[in-house]
């Protein structure tokens, strides 16, 4: 079974790979898989007709108690049958009906993937695998009904069936959830064996019920099926007809035994399931469009299903499963003709068809025979089923079943009327009276099909002692009713039959008043108007609440967010009087001098207008903080903190050659006070906060364990740098890819387009005519060159890099690591740029940034994931300890690996800083590009020859 | 645990000054906002790590390090901020070569969204069918074949 459903869902992936090789025959995969699976589960009918069950278990998830679980009994043997048996065929029928040229190669695969999940979902004895199995079918279903998704009607059709369909498919889950919260178990057989009688698990049943309806079209969720007809013709006889309909109903089916005697249970299947089959009827007497008369048809039918099932007896759980497998044949085989006639004479409109009996007689005898089924005509399989149901429907009718019996024995016998009224429309607007149209091609194997399935109807109606055993295991699992009659076409002259032949009778003579009309359909039923009116009243919704909330304006949305900040957690921080006296003042008198220096120069900030004096006191605060970091006892904060406020000065003072000197004015200035009230209130907020944090914590601190840990796992003494390459790696692997994607970023915004010929573009001046005292590449321009800096630059450069390979050896026992190490380099690389120019970035790294980045996050990740290779865990660190002559004993731990590809990401991040916002910009200046700032203004000119 | 007052108050400060610069449309302030609230934010951490120490480094006695957690967290803020403070600074750079400004303008898309609400429409992405554009058909129209 398992086997069965892997091959399916593998084909699904490889058939649609094939799909443009093989063309339409690629369908000939999937159906070769269904129908050799068909005949093994065949094989097992005698097994499953004694009632012995199959099992295959593999664990998915232990702790959840949740498995892949596929348990065969008599009802999943049956639905397999038909996903397969009827499946197999529909596929050998698509072989020939699609055109190579036009197939689209998802198809296929979506079909195929489909057949997977819904044998997935009928085998599936775990409730949440099954559920698994229910969503794969909507969406498949979505995926294929919107297979031409440029019509805005086929999109909305698609829509409105995955919205119905997940709406229940969830409330199902709910269920299902719930029925885990009252057993303990998600298996199927399991609840049933033994079903909760709680309040709760009545409510779970409910949701059941609203998943079963929504899935198998029942009102008030009828209305998404006719729409599903945007569906290529073979699409609709599986999914909305022979299969994924059908779920709802084997749910049904499945827990009947559990739930039947809830007092709800049987007058809600059965009074949904005849206003639906009524409904339905009723409307595919008005179609015009013969496929849709059927989707109505359908949808009448899986009423008809849902309220036989509904009964909830011996006799009626045989019945409807009889009907069932009926329908799954007749109606597959009905939509196939239609797919037949299509094809044949390229309408599907009754006022334009007629007489194809004599021009298809192949496909009209299949037909006819189909709709005799449907219709209930002897001694079709429709026909012993329904007079079983009709048989079951009063069989029992006795205390509490009376009256629900003979609602449902009449409503069976007018939907029956109805049926044969339409049946007869579809057969006689279709086959007979005079021919209209011509048959512009002939298709032979693509009736084979249609022709064996209407067949096997036939046949199957002369074996209803068979049937009658190999449903029997689960028929005798419901709790009421007496022994069902086995299936026969002969019951003797019983009230049944005295209906069937009253429905014949008035079937003809409906027809016959109202069959030839061939008026219009008008409109939507209340449901579907309902529906779209919802969704309508949603959407609407959306836009206003959007419309209201989302003024698209930054500042005040930012304003939202914080003022949100400071009522709701603010509000309940002082209500709360969370924070308390036990204040310490300061650490240390130099602690106290800091503070007080950057926080004066954070405000000046505020009120700076010149960009230049802004970003300087901003920087004075950035090197305040580092002060504080290293009273605090962080000599990493601190030596990292002043190598990026170096850093970002370098690269700031790059980017504020071309902008204007001060900031603009034109903020409302009204608007300052209240601003700046927010701030001093978020500002307020945070120190709170951070203070009354501290005093309500009282368990130990996670990094208590750290100062061991560090040296006993890690190898390493610093243990800040530890956390980061060893305990926390898994950490700052994310960052350093944040790190990554802003580099290239800053590049992309910089370049906008790679340029073509790599870093020749740079390209400042030719290399003979470069002066080249100090530097290879310095500028050739006199007044540009700056023979200090090129000297200092020559003598420095190989110094910074060696502190920073330095700085990198050392990180794990001593302040440093990766990212000082990278930021000195970066600096030492900026230094290079400063004396150079371009030339001289080029000649010191004489690559491009992303391949240094790319093969840091390389290195970094082997770094992390290497030792699964040799039998460890991820992240484990080895320390190897050697001795060298004249250096001593070596000791290397392999996480400097992973700290290298730090490293290296941090270079490649100031490379492309400054090769963007220095060398980048000096080429937009060149090419006109630059913005040019405007005297002592706010604004400047935009470039002028910009790429967009 | 005991917080000092300095840093937190420090922390609170820088925080209440990038809040304030936040505010604004200037991409250049709003970076200059960000990064002293970055910086504010560090500060936090140094108060959520309790008393100074000796910097944790194994050797030193282990009651008198500073807490090496919150350090670590920091380390990577740090390298982050300079990021992300680069391509904002690369993004107010770019606006400047496109539009002469650094100011952000208010969304185009929500104002559309504000229009629609005001003039009760429906979102764009709704469909509206006309009623003789039934959903019945297979391939929407004749011509066109499924499984295109």
């Amino acid at each position: 079974m398992l086997l069965t459903v892997t091959t399916l869902a593998v084909l699904g992936v490889v058939s649609s790979a094939l799909s443009g090789r093989m063309g339409r025959f690629v369908f000939l995969l999937p159906a070769a898989a269904s129908l050799a699976a068909a005949v093994w589960f065949g094989l097992q009918a005698p097994l499953v007709a004694a009632g012995q069950v199959l099992q295959e278990r593999i664990e998915w998830m232990p702790s959840l108690g949740i498995a892949i679980d596929l348990r065969l009994g008599a009802l999943q043997w049956l639905l397999s049958m038909v996903v397969l048996g009827v499946g197999g065929l529909i596929f050998v029928y698509c072989a020939w009906y699609f055109d190579s040229k036009t197939l689209a190669a998802r198809t296929v695969g979506l079909l195929t993937a489909f057949a997977a999940s819904m044998l997935l979902l009928v085998l599936s004895d775990d409730l949440i695998v099954l559920t698994v199995g229910w969503e794969l079918t909507t969406l498949f279903s979505y995926l294929l009904v919107g297979l031409n998704h440029r019509s805005a009607s086929n999109r909305r059709a698609a829509q409105t069936a995955l919205i119905v369909t997940t709406v229940g498919g969830l409330t199902m889950l709910v269920g299902v959830l719930l029925l885990e919260a009252e057993t303990g178990t998600y298996s199927l057989s399991a609840i049933v064996a033994d079903p909760p009688r709680s309040a709760a698990a009545a409510w779970a049943a409910g949701c059941l019920v609203v998943g079963a309806l929504s899935k198998s079209a029942i009102v008030p969720f009828q209305y998404w099926l006719p729409g599903a007809m945007a569906a290529p013709t073979p699409v609709s006889a599986f999914l909305h007809a022979a299969a994924m309909v059908k779920a709802g109903i084997f749910l049904m089916a499945a827990f009947t035994p559990a739930f039947v005697d809830l007092p709800w249970w049987r007058w809600t299947l059965v009074g949904l399931g005849i206003v639906t089959m009524l409904l339905g009827a009723v409307r595919a007497m008005r179609q015009l469009d013969i496929k849709v008369l059927l989707a109505h048809g359908t949808v009448s039918q899986l009423g008809l299903l849902m309220t036989v099932i509904g009964i909830g007896t011996h006799a009626s759980m045989q019945a409807g499963l009889a009907l069932l497998v009926a329908h799954a044949i007749f109606k597959a085989a009905l939509f196939m003709v239609v797919g037949v006639v299509d094809r044949s004479t390229g309408t599907r409109d009754l006022r334009e068809l007629g007489g194809l009996g004599r021009r298809l007689p192949l496909a009209a005898g299949a037909a006819i025979l189909a709709a005799a089924s449907m219709a209930g005509i002897p001694p079709a399989l429709g026909y012993l089923g329904k007079e079983a149901a009709l048989v079951a429907a009063i069989g029992d009718a006795y205390g509490d079943l009376a009256v629900l019996g003979w609602v449902g024995f009449f409503g069976i016998a007018l939907g029956a009327a109805i049926t044969v009224a339409y049946s007869l429309r579809f057969i006689v607007g279709t086959f007979f009276g005079s021919q209209s149209v011509a048959i512009k091609r002939r298709s032979p194997m693509l009736v084979a099909a249609p022709v064996l399935l209407a067949i096997a109807g036939l046949v199957l109606g002369f074996g209803g002692d068979t049937i009658s055993e190999l449903l029997h295991p689960h028929v005798e699992d419901v709790p009421a009713g007496e022994d069902a009659p086995h299936l026969a076409l002969w019951h003797g002259f019983t009230p049944a039959l005295v209906a069937s032949i009253v429905a014949w009778l008035v079937g003809a003579l409906i027809h016959l008043r109202v069959g030839g009309a061939r008026r219009a359909p008008h409109g939507q039923d209340l449901f579907e108007r309902g529906y779209h009116a919802g969704m309508r009243a949603l959407d609407r919704l959306a836009v206003e609440v959007t419309g209201r909330i989302q003024t698209g304006s930054l500042p005040l949305h930012l304003t939202t967010i914080l003022l949100v900040v400071v009522v709701l957690p603010g509000g309940a921080l002082v209500m709360a009087g969370a924070v308390s006296g036990d204040i310490r003042l300061f650490d240390s008198v130099g602690q106290v001098g800091a503070a007080a220096l950057i926080s004066i120069a954070a405000l000046l900030v505020t009120t700076a207008r010149g960009r230049l004096k802004a970003f300087m006191l901003v920087s004075v605060v950035g090197y305040g903080v580092g002060l504080l970091f290293l009273l605090h006892g962080a000599p990493d904060l601190a030596l990292t903190q002043v190598l990026t406020e170096t850093v970002f000065l370098i690269v700031l003072v790059l980017v504020l050659r071309r902008l204007p000197k001060y900031f603009t004015d034109r903020p409302l200035r009204a608007a300052r006070y209240p601003r700046a009230l927010l701030a001093i209130l978020v500002g307020a907020f945070a120190t709170l906060a951070s203070l009354a944090a501290l005093q309500a914590r009282t368990a130990e601190p996670i990094s208590e364990g750290f100062y061991r840990w560090a040296y006993e796992f890690g190898n390493g003494e610093n243990i800040v740098n530890v956390t980061l390459v060893d305990i926390r790696a898994w950490d700052t692997l994310g960052e350093v890819s944040v790190l990554l994607a802003a580099a290239t970023g800053v590049a992309s915004l910089i370049f906008v387009r790679r340029p073509v010929a790599g870093l020749g573009v740079l390209r400042q001046n030719d290399p003979a005519t470069r002066r080249g005292n100090w530097l290879r590449g310095a500028f050739t321009d006199e007044h540009m060159a700056s023979p200090v800096l090129e000297m200092m630059t020559r003598l420095l450069f190989p110094i910074m890099m060696l502190v920073s390979i330095y700085l990198l050896a050392v990180g794990h026992n001593e302040p440093g690591g990766g990212f000082a190490g990278g930021l000195v380099a970066g600096i030492a690389l900026a230094v290079r740029y400063l004396a150079g120019g371009r030339d001289e970035l080029t000649e010191a790294a004489p690559f491009d940034a992303g391949k240094l980045l790319g093969a840091g996050i390389v290195v970094a990740v082997l770094g992390v994931v290497w030792p699964v290779l040799v039998g460890g865990r991820i992240g484990e660190s080895y320390a190897i300890e050697w001795v060298m002559p004249l250096l001593g004993e070596q000791k290397l731990v392999t996480t400097l690996f992973f700290d290298i590809g730090v490293w290296l990401i941090v270079i490649g991040a100031m490379l492309d800083f400054v090769r963007s916002l220095g060398a980048g910009i000096d080429l937009h200046a060149e090419q006109n590009a630059a913005p040019r700032p405007a005297w002592r203004s706010d604004r400047s000119l935009p470039g002028k020859e910009v790429r967009r | 645990m005991t917080p000092s007052l300095a840093l937190a108050v420090a922390g609170g400060v820088l925080i209440a000054a990038g809040t304030y610069l936040l505010l604004e449309r200037s991409l250049m302030r709003i970076l200059a906002g960000v990064m002293l609230a970055g910086n504010g934010v560090n500060l936090l951490f140094l108060v959520a790590a309790g008393p100074a120490g000796l910097g944790p480094i194994v050797g030193t006695p282990e009651d008198e390090i500073s807490d090496p957690l919150p350090q670590a967290m920091v380390l990577t803020a740090i390298v982050i901020s300079l990021a992300t403070s680069a391509f904002l600074l690369a993004m107010s750079y770019r606006s400047f070569q496109l539009e002469g400004h650094d100011e952000v303008a208010d969304d185009v898309e929500d104002a559309i969204v504000r229009r629609r609400a005001e003039a009760d429409l429906s979102s764009e992405a709704y469909v509206e069918l006309t009623p003789e554009e039934q959903p019945d058909t297979e391939s929407g129209g004749r011509g066109e074949r499924a499984g295109g």
